[in-house]
């Protein structure tokens, strides 16, 4: 039995199986670039629940140990860390730019102490990044404005490497390997495989009227502007699932 | 917690669902009865006890009553989430879910008579556990099943008994169960009888979960139980057609007229079929549409309206190739006593939004011949043979509920009960109910 604090609940196998190249994309590349310091990636799914709006882990980490692959299903709600930054203000976000090692873990301490982490700071990773993918879902109610952007995914990324995600040149090649994920996202959704296919699910109106602060405000206070996030044109949610489809 | 629904909704659940102190009733008054509902309404009620404090003994001893998907849903939910309880399940066949065990020709899908709702057409249940994909009765029963097994194995009988082949299973004041039956145990994901026993006991919490009992047999018999084996949607290998009738307007009636009317008839493929392969925009139309029902618009003049503004043409046109030339098939709607005089009427009886717009346009295409004359005229003007008289008449749960107790039923209790809504949408809050390893697919 699952034992763990957190909610969890499950989901669908091809949806995984759709996420994790795309992740494990994201992962080789902080590999290199990270030196080999270690790293964690995985994508977040927007859902609701009884008019509330949380976020859902799609996949188990892709990490650099072992110990780390886990969190497939885990439910969390829109307003946490860095995460929560980048869904409210749908821009992407990352740690600031440490002029000193001494620097970047006196903040990182200073913003666990704040934000109620008992973790050594010697188990947690330097640098983070959040980058949301936007899109249009269905609405219960038609009052809403069909044309507004939400969150339907977020980008989570860790690396023990301090400031790899201040380097332009790698912001940009993970962006574009984002809006690459979300164009082919919507091909699928447009082209209709025989057997697999995306059944959105509706976000409620209200849960998105939410405002929240990062508990790592301190380190992750850099929304960055210079990158637009992927927008999804076709997809309403990320929700694939094998289908018998029509014979 | 994540997502929790509103305190009202929960009481007037709890109200609908108990018969009497500590004895809980799920589902069994209610319509709109599918697996996945019934499951749904096992575990909202697991959730309501529990939220409610009222499953507050140090070591409680919990009795479920009927060993269907419903029952086995709520004793796995109980053992899972009360890690101190005991849970004895009773099942009066020789083993668990008997109506859906070997059942090929039913096609179950958990959400399609949701249809147009969002995530109706979504193939698997997403449940936290006994969770399953579309597929046959009998492949829904042995997803199911396998993870019941698999948690009865792993709890073992300090924490769970089942009980098959139950007999003469009475309760009586104030929570005390008497029987006979057997032992089992699980093995390998089956369910062995061991000894047989006559045993009477008393529980803190009793929960009936014993479905909806024979079908109403009606004046010409159950010749084709709905839950049997048939041969209805299979070509008839002569070449002479054959005259069915079917008798009923809810959905047990029109799943086997779309079966004897429509070739090579599946309820999850024919929304594509007939309404394409991106049946969305249809979907929100109609989602549209039915709210206008609050403005006294009936189902019939909503898929007229269809019709007229050519939204529905081209599905007409897909039917129409598609209807079967082996059967002619008249649908008795009038009811035991000739009270529906019309197919628009009939429409507004309880079924599914899906079976009812492809009754219409099956109407439309001259499949069948609605009748709402009486039975006993139908029959003796169409002359079918035996077995193709379809009665879908429902069935008699309360009868099931009467026999169970000791005590004749307090008729307010039973008003109660009948009268109440046990929702079958979820209540629980997101990852309320743990998981466990054995509950995948």
């Amino acid at each position: 039995m699952n034992t763990n604090p957190d909610t969890y609940e499950d989901i669908a196998e091809t949806t995984q199986l759709l996420v994790i190249p795309f992740l494990a994309g994201i992962a080789g590349i902080l590999s290199v670039w990270g030196k080999q310091t270690g790293y964690r990636v995985t994508l977040h799914r927007t859902m609701c629940r009884h008019d509330k709006v949380y976020l859902q882990q799609t996949v188990n980490y892709i990490a650099s140990s072992k110990e780390a692959e886990r969190g497939s299903g885990r439910i969390f709600p829109v307003d946490r860390g860095i995460i929560g930054a980048a869904f409210h203000s749908q821009k992407m976000h990352h740690t600031a730019q440490f002029a000193s090692d001494e620097a970047l873990v006196a903040a990182l301490g200073e913003d666990m102490r704040d934000s109620g982490d008992e973790r050594s700071i010697d188990d947690v990773a330097y640098s983070y990044l959040a980058i949301p993918f936007l899109g249009r879902p269905d609405s219960v109610t038609p009052s809403r404005d069909n044309d507004k952007l939400v969150p339907l995914a977020v980008l989570y990324a860790e690396c023990y490497k301090e400031n790899i995600f201040s380097d332009s040149a790698l912001l940009q090649l993970l962006s574009a390997q984002c809006n690459q994920f979300s164009e082919q996202l919507d091909r699928i959704e447009e082209a209709t495989l025989s057997h697999i296919r995306n059944f959105s699910y509706p976000i409620y109106d209200k849960s998105l009227e939410l405002s929240g602060d990062s508990p790592y405000v301190k380190l992750n206070s850099i929304p960055d502007l210079d990158y637009t996030p992927p927008v999804f044109k076709n997809l309403k949610s990320i929700n694939f699932q094998f289908y018998e489809g029509a014979a | 917690m994540i997502g929790e629904a509103n305190h009202d909704l929960l009481n007037s659940y709890l109200d609908a669902s108990r018969f009497s102190e500590g004895i809980y009733v799920v589902g069994v008054t209610q319509t709109g009865v599918t697996v996945y509902n019934q499951q749904v309404r096992s575990l909202n009620l697991t959730y309501i006890l529990t939220k409610n404090n009222l499953i507050n003994a140090a070591n409680p001893k919990i009795a479920i009553i009927g060993g269907g998907i419903a029952g086995i849903t709520a004793a796995s939910s109980f053992i899972l989430k009360h890690p101190s309880c005991k849970v004895s399940l009773f099942e009066q066949h020789a083993d668990l879910c008997p109506l859906q065990q070997g059942s090929d020709s039913r096609w179950l899908h958990p959400n399609i008579y949701e249809w147009p709702d969002f995530g109706s057409r979504q193939p698997t249940a997403t449940l936290p556990f006994l969770t399953w994909r579309e597929g046959r009765a009998s492949d829904v029963a042995s997803q199911i099943l396998k993870q019941f097994a698999k948690l009865y194995e792993d709890v073992g009988s300090q924490r769970m008994e089942v009980f098959l082949d139950v007999k003469e299973l009475k309760i009586s004041d104030p929570r005390k169960i008497s029987w006979v039956g057997y032992e089992t145990e699980a093995s390998k994901g089956f369910f062995q009888k061991r000894r047989s026993l006559g045993e009477s006991k008393s529980f803190d919490l009793i929960v009936i979960t014993t479905g909806f009992g024979r079908e109403n047999s009606g004046p010409y018999g159950v010749k084709r139980l709905y839950w049997q084996n048939d041969d209805l949607s299979k070509p008839r290998i002569t070449n002479e057609a054959r005259t069915y009738i079917i008798s009923g307007a809810g959905d047990g009636a029109l799943v086997d007229l779309l079966r004897l009317t429509v070739e090579r008839f599946r309820q999850d493929r024919i929304v594509y079929e007939i309404f394409g392969a991106q049946p969305e925009q249809l979907e929100a139309e109609l989602r549209k549409a039915l709210q206008a029902r609050q403005v006294k618009k009936t189902y019939w003049m909503i898929f007229q309206d269809l019709l007229a503004g050519a939204r529905l043409e081209s599905a007409l046109e897909l039917l129409r190739v598609r209807l079967r030339k082996d059967t002619r098939v008249i649908l008795h709607l009038a009811g035991p006593k000739g009270e529906c005089r019309s197919l628009e009427s009939a429409l507004e009886q309880k079924s599914s939004v899906l079976n009812k717009l492809l009754v219409f346009l099956l109407y439309r295409c001259g499949a069948f011949i609605p009748s709402f004359a009486l039975l006993d005229e139908v029959v003796e003007n169409y002359r079918p043979s035996d077995e193709d008289i379809i009665c879908r008449h429902g069935t008699k749960p309360i009868d099931v509920l009467k026999n169970i107790f000791h005590d004749p039923l307090p008729e307010p209790t039973l008003k109660r009960l009948v009268d109440g809504t046990q929702q079958s949408n979820i209540l629980w809050p997101a990852g309320w109910f743990p998981t466990f390893p054995g509950a995948k697919l």
